[in-house]
Order: structure tokens, then sequence, then C-alpha cells
């Protein structure tokens, strides 16, 4: 029980560094506030009446359609929340106002015709970054002294967003895989589903290329990549727990979504940008600052020879150290 | 505000985390759209070897040549399947008249956003499709039958 509960906490509150969940920050909130500059929510007031079908929130809280002007200015401050909280101003009030407002936004397109299925993770991903301390550092706010002093180091605070948003897709595609299941059974994967799918994409939507239709033509190869895809949303769980299997999975995922984009038509752009949080962007922050400092030292040799043996013996010491948050300092020590 | 998170803090995100575990299990499990949670039910129905579309077109005045007025999905949030399911409610629910009325804020729409060197409409149709896949011809799907169920003549309406 003990292990069950401490593989929990280390798997939610295990140290890592601010800078990782600051470049996911970046990357988050300006990925969707160019996303969605390019729509316009008072198109849904233009929409004939029979369109509307209540979702339970709304239907519960007897929302309806506001007027045009309303959805303007509401999406003007939403677009200027995304924005804020991307270079973290006023990052406590911008990033919960931004969960605010795509909820009702979001949640008010899903009130026409049917759901979309990749916008719930745009809400998940508001939410977790609301009440996280995604602003830390590599900020407006940290810049401006109005969060921790000094520089913060790793805590369990930067590691649970970024796993919580793991946790969102797992669960979105491994819902996905079963209500294959629950909807066609093995039927679809062994039957000609996929290849009628593939053979009618470009009729239904619009897939980048062909290769789709041609593919849909050979039974069996259709079959296999059903097959490909459900076993890839049905394992993703394991990339959870695994470093290896996420190492698999991850990257199989992301072939997966481009060749949905190239075969069959829909984009899961929203997929594509929450899946940003599987890059391990503290370790790579730590590798380029690590590279520089490298690349500066190696300068200096050129230009001072009486101290390149100083430098070799200080670069092979801090080589050895198996920590980087020591090597860097190390490395930094050298200059 | 630097270290690990404080108990309550931990006790409050591990809640949260709960939440959304137990709504998108009870989502899962009844199979219901149980907004912001789902199933997602994505290409999860079988897929038979027909479709049945419905199109909307618009009529050049100059040439008679029909183009399609399907919204593009880049731009607007009512696009795709959901575009296509608006217009299938359209078509069960919706009374003739809201039927012409909604092809008339088509041809408004396309008006608007016109450039110079599109053709104006005199005329926009609404068409009911079916497509069939034939493995062994290319492209392998092809229109097998086209119904025109509406069609407003703009300089009528106007």
């Amino acid at each position: 029980m003990r292990t069950v509960r401490s593989r929990w906490e280390a798997f939610w509150f295990e140290p890592s560094p601010a800078i990782g969940l600051a470049i996911c920050r970046v990357l988050f909130f300006g990925a969707f506030l160019l996303y969605y500059l390019r729509i316009n929510y008072t198109e849904l007031g233009s929409l004939p009446a029979h369109a509307w079908r209540d979702v339970w929130p709304f239907a519960a809280l007897g929302l309806g359609l506001p007027s045009a002007s309303t959805l303007d200015m509401l999406q003007w401050v939403w677009r200027v929340s995304l924005f804020a909280a991307c270079i973290g101003v006023t990052w406590r009030m911008a990033s919960l106002v931004a969960f605010v407002l795509g909820l009702y936004l979001i949640g008010l397109s899903e009130n026409v015709a049917r759901i979309n299925h990749s916008d719930a993770i745009v809400v998940f991903g508001l939410g977790v970054m609301a009440l996280s301390r995604g602003a830390d550092t590599f900020s407006v706010d940290a810049l401006r002294g109005r969060t921790s002093k000094p520089a913060p180091g790793p805590s369990g605070e930067y590691t649970w967003p970024i796993r919580a948003m793991w946790l969102v897709m797992v669960t979105i595609y491994f819902a996905a895989g079963i209500t294959k299941l629950a909807t066609s059974g093995v039927a679809w994967v062994t039957s000609a589903n996929l290849a009628n799918l593939l053979m009618l994409g470009p009729v239904t939507r619009a897939p980048l290329t062909w290769l789709g239709q041609e593919i849909g033509r050979h039974a069996a190869l259709s079959s296999g990549l059903a097959a490909l895809a459900l076993m890839i949303e049905l394992s993703l769980p394991l990339a959870l727990v695994s470093t290896g299997a996420r190492l698999i999975l991850v990257p199989a995922l992301l072939i997966m979504q481009v060749s949905i984009r190239a075969l069959m038509g829909p984009g899961f752009t929203e997929f594509f940008i929450c899946g940003l949080f599987w890059i391990p962007w503290g370790r790579v922050a730590e590798r380029s600052i690590t590279a520089g400092f490298r690349h500066r030292e190696s300068r200096r040799w050129r230009y001072a020879p009486s101290r390149r043996t100083e430098f070799r013996e200080r670069r092979a010491a801090a080589d050895s150290d198996p920590d980087p948050r020591s090597r860097t300092r190390r490395l930094e020590s050298s200059e | 505000m630097n270290g690990p998170p404080s108990p309550r803090r931990r006790l409050a995100i591990n809640l949260c985390v709960a939440g959304f575990v137990l709504g998108s299990a009870v989502s899962l499990i009844t199979q219901r759209e149980l907004w912001p949670f789902s199933p997602y039910a994505m290409f999860a129905a079988m897929q038979g070897p027909e479709q049945l579309m419905l199109d909307v077109v618009g009529v050049s005045a100059a040439s008679s040549e029909e183009i399609v007025l399907a919204p593009s999905p880049r731009t607007k949030i009512i696009a795709g399947t959901r575009y296509r399911e608006m217009l299938n409610r359209l078509v069960e629910i919706g009374s003739e008249r809201e039927i012409r009325m909604y092809l008339a804020d088509v041809a408004l729409l396309y008006e608007h956003a016109r450039p110079a060197d599109a053709p104006r409409l005199r005329a926009v149709r609404l068409y009911k499709s079916r497509w069939q896949v034939m493995p062994d011809e290319w492209p392998p799907a092809r229109r097998v039958e086209q119904v025109l169920l509406t069609e407003i003549d703009l300089n009528r309406e106007q």
C-alpha cells in the first residue's frame, strides 16, 4: 500500500525545473491563441434555430445563445487573456479568465449540431494551467519580481500539471479505443470498415493525400492499420507508468495522428498542440544551456591556450557529474 | 511560495484528478456525452460501402457552373462533420421555409466574402447524393445518385 502511495506521489509531485512548465505555458497559450484567432464565435448567432441542441451544463444553467455583440466582446477578452497567460503577465487572473471564457465559448459551440471531440482537451488544458504555477519563471511576472524570489528551484508544482495533461490525453485515446470495441466489436478491425472510411475520405472530409483511397482498396492492409490504431489507443495507459512504453507509444501516437490527417482528413489540431506536453522541455532547456556554456568555453580555448589544460580538467570533472544542474553550475564556475 | 506543494494543495490536486477520472469513467461506461466528458466515439460506428451526403452549391450567374459552398474547417466553427450534421437536422426537422431561409443566408455570406474575380450567384441548390465505394475503379468512390431537394432563385428572393 505504501509503495502504491509513494509511486503515486512520485508520479505527480516528483520535483522538476520550473522552466519545463513555463515552456509548456508559452507553447500551449501561444498556439491556442493563434488557433482561435482564425475563427469567429459571432458565426454562432446566424445559425438556424433547429441546429441548437443543449449540452447538459447549458441546459442545467439555462444558458442560451447571447447576442453577436456580446459574443464578439467575450471572444476578444478571451484572446487577450490567452495572450496575457502566454507571456505570463498577471498570471493568476489571466489564466483564470482564459479558463472560464474558454469553458463558456468552447462549450457554446458544442451546443450546435453535435459535439466536437477535439475541443474538450483545450478546456481541460486551460483548467490545469489555471491551477498551476506556470508563470514562476520565463514570464513578465517573474521579470517584475511578482513571483517567487530568487529563481524557483525544482518542485512538484512544476510536475503535476504536465502529468495531468498526460492523463487527459491517455484517457481520451483509451476511451476512443474502448468505445470502438463497445460500438462495433472486433468487426471494427476485421471487416471492411476502415477500408470504406479511407475510400470515402475525400467525399466526407478533406484528406491531404489520395493515398488513403489507394490503401482502402486493399482490405488486408486497411485491417492491419485498424488493428495497429486500436492497439496504440488501448495500450497508451502504459505510457503513464513506463518510460520505455512512453518512448514507443508517444511517437506512434504522433505518426497515427499525422496519418489520420493525411489519409482520412480530420486535423485534430488541438491534440497536436497538447502533445507538446510529452516533450521533456525542462531537460531540453538544461541541455541547451549546458551546450551554450560549452560553446563559449571552446571559443575561449582558442584565444587563451595557456588555460586550455585547466579548462579541459574542469570540463572532464563536470562531464562526470551525473546531476545536470550541478553539471551546469560547474561549467558556469569554470568560466 | 517555493518548495513542494503543501498537503492542502496536494489534496486539492488529487481531488481534481479524481473528479476527472470519475467523470471520464461515467461517460465511458454509460457511453453518453457528458460534456466536457465524452466516450470519444470518433470513427467508432461501422462505415458501410455507401454514404449519403447533403451538399449546398451555388449556381454561377455567368456560366451556370455549380460552386460548392461548404464552410472551410480552417475558418469556421460549424464545418466538417458538425456542418454535415447541421444540414441533416435542417432537412429532417426544418420546414421548407427554414431550408430556403438557410440557403438565402448562405448566398448572402458568399456574396459578402466574394473576391472580385469570383462569380456572382443566380441560385443556390441543396442536393442529396448517394456515394458508393468501388474498390476496383479509380477513384474508388463514386456518386451514384443525386437528387435536388430545394433550389432558390436569388433574383426572385431579392
